[in-house]
């Protein structure tokens, strides 16, 4: 038995804090079940739910203030991958790594665990979550793309208490709404590849399937910009990559990559991708 | 709002009362007096704060303390016993694997965790664990060096 170390309170507003960006005070809840969750989100004003929390400390830190914070980490059942019939799940709280090292997943979609062994740095990819990654659904994060192009839907509960599949490009947004996990269709054999060179630039996705191939192209665009392409795309590669490109909507302002570079690359990008669908390579 | 949270650092027990808003980081700083942990981004990119939390390496700056109540925390503070460095540092000072030592106690840990994972990693496997966090003095090579001496070591070490 170690000895303990028993810590008098701080003072409500210590000195000389070395975190350089203050975070307001909130309320926490640590739920133990999906619908005390929701019903503690129905119950406040303000509130957020946490998973991994790194966008939402970050987001904290630039003065976003929080009246309650939701917990999930006590909620069984939310972490990990499993496989439901047809259909692999992912649970909202898994984290980067366990894809990243997730057998089952590589064995259903090749290409996945590779690219997510490469997604953010490790020490995020220890906490961070799949589901905060979908829920927060910045333009340069990964899974939107890559639930986009493998026609994954998420399981919410909303603020009212029914359940809902609904397409992952829907999910962003609605923070009352809580994500339980992503279901991947599997019935059919499917292989994921990216190309994320020059992210947080650009990054294109390609899912390929026997019955055809769905490309997302993210970082560009507020959501992932999708394009459901036909099997023989990947036989005329540069054409196709070249079309896609001219057709894409326009991009968003970019401080670091004009829309007029981001464009061309979207064709050299998707080119590749088609390459490697063609060869069967990784 | 006030919490209790018991954690166990660098293997002393400890009971503190902390705000449901404070950060690791600033807790193992301010109350602690655990300074090896640096922070200086803010916002779990560079590294610099890196601890290690059940043996996985995390930014304590992006980490409320309310997460981790009940866990087992490791600074740089924690790993020499009895004022004999471990391995990992004694290869950091063997090899000059830093120059101003601003991001070391977070390599050092991560370091750490990679060789407690994997006491043989590739050279592919520590560039990408190594990636995770910035050094801006070294280049990196003097660090590369560093952990594969502390991995030669080891192997030494357990083959004896």
């Amino acid at each position: 038995m170690l000895a303990q170390a028993i810590h008098p309170p701080a003072p409500p507003h210590p000195i000389a804090m070395r975190s350089r960006k203050h975070i307001s005070p909130f309320n926490l809840v640590r739920a133990r079940t999906v619908d005390e969750a929701g019903q503690a989100m129905a119950a406040s004003r303000n509130a957020r739910y946490v998973a991994g929390g790194i966008d939402l400390i970050d987001l904290m830190k630039s003065g976003l203030e929080v009246g309650t914070i939701i917990s999930l980490d006590a909620i069984p059942g939310l972490r990990g991958i499993s496989l439901e019939g047809d259909r692999l799940f992912i649970g909202a709280l898994t984290t980067h790594a366990d894809i990243a090292e997730s057998e089952l997943l590589h064995r259903h979609v090749p290409g996945f665990r590779e690219i997510w062994a490469t997604v953010a740095n490790l020490r995020i990819r220890m906490v961070g979550t799949f589901g905060g990654n979908l829920i927060s659904a910045l333009p340069h994060y990964d899974a939107p793309a890559a639930c986009a192009a493998l026609g994954a839907v998420g399981r919410v509960r909303k603020a009212a208490g029914e359940y809902m599949d609904a397409p992952v490009t829907a999910l962003g947004g609605d923070k009352s709404a809580l994500l339980e996990g992503t279901f991947i269709d599997v019935h059919e054999p499917v292989r994921l590849l990216a190309d994320r060179s020059l992210h947080p630039v650009l990054s294109v996705y390609l899912a390929v399937r026997p019955t055809g191939m769905r490309a997302t192209i993210a970082c560009a665009f507020a959501r992932p910009h999708v394009i459901d392409l036909p099997l023989d795309a990947s036989l005329a590669q540069a054409d196709v990559a070249a079309e896609v490109a001219a057709s894409a909507p326009a991009m968003m302002e970019s401080s670091i990559a004009s829309a007029a570079y981001q464009r061309r690359m979207i064709a050299v990008l998707l080119k590749r991708l088609l390459k490697r669908a063609a060869e069967r390579q990784p | 709002m006030r919490l209790n949270v018991n954690v166990v650092v660098n293997g002393r027990s400890h009971a503190l009362e902390v705000g449901a808003h404070e950060t690791l980081s600033d807790v193992l700083r301010e109350r602690l007096g655990l300074t090896g942990c640096k922070v200086a981004c803010d916002q779990s990119v560079c590294g610099a704060c890196t601890i290690l939390v059940d043996g996985d390496p995390v930014s304590a700056c992006s980490t409320f303390m309310f997460k981790v109540d009940d866990s087992k925390i490791t600074t740089v503070e924690g790993l020499a016993a009895g004022g004999v460095l471990t391995r990992v540092q004694e290869a950091f000072l063997q090899d000059g694997a830093f120059q101003c030592g601003f991001c070391t106690s977070g390599m050092i840990l991560l370091v750490t965790a990679l060789l407690a994972r994997d006491p043989n990693p590739d050279d592919a496997t520590v560039q990408q664990w190594l990636s995770s966090n910035i050094c801006r003095c070294t280049g990196y090579n003097s660090i590369l060096a560093a952990v594969r001496r502390a991995s030669a070591g080891l192997r030494t070490e357990a083959a004896a």
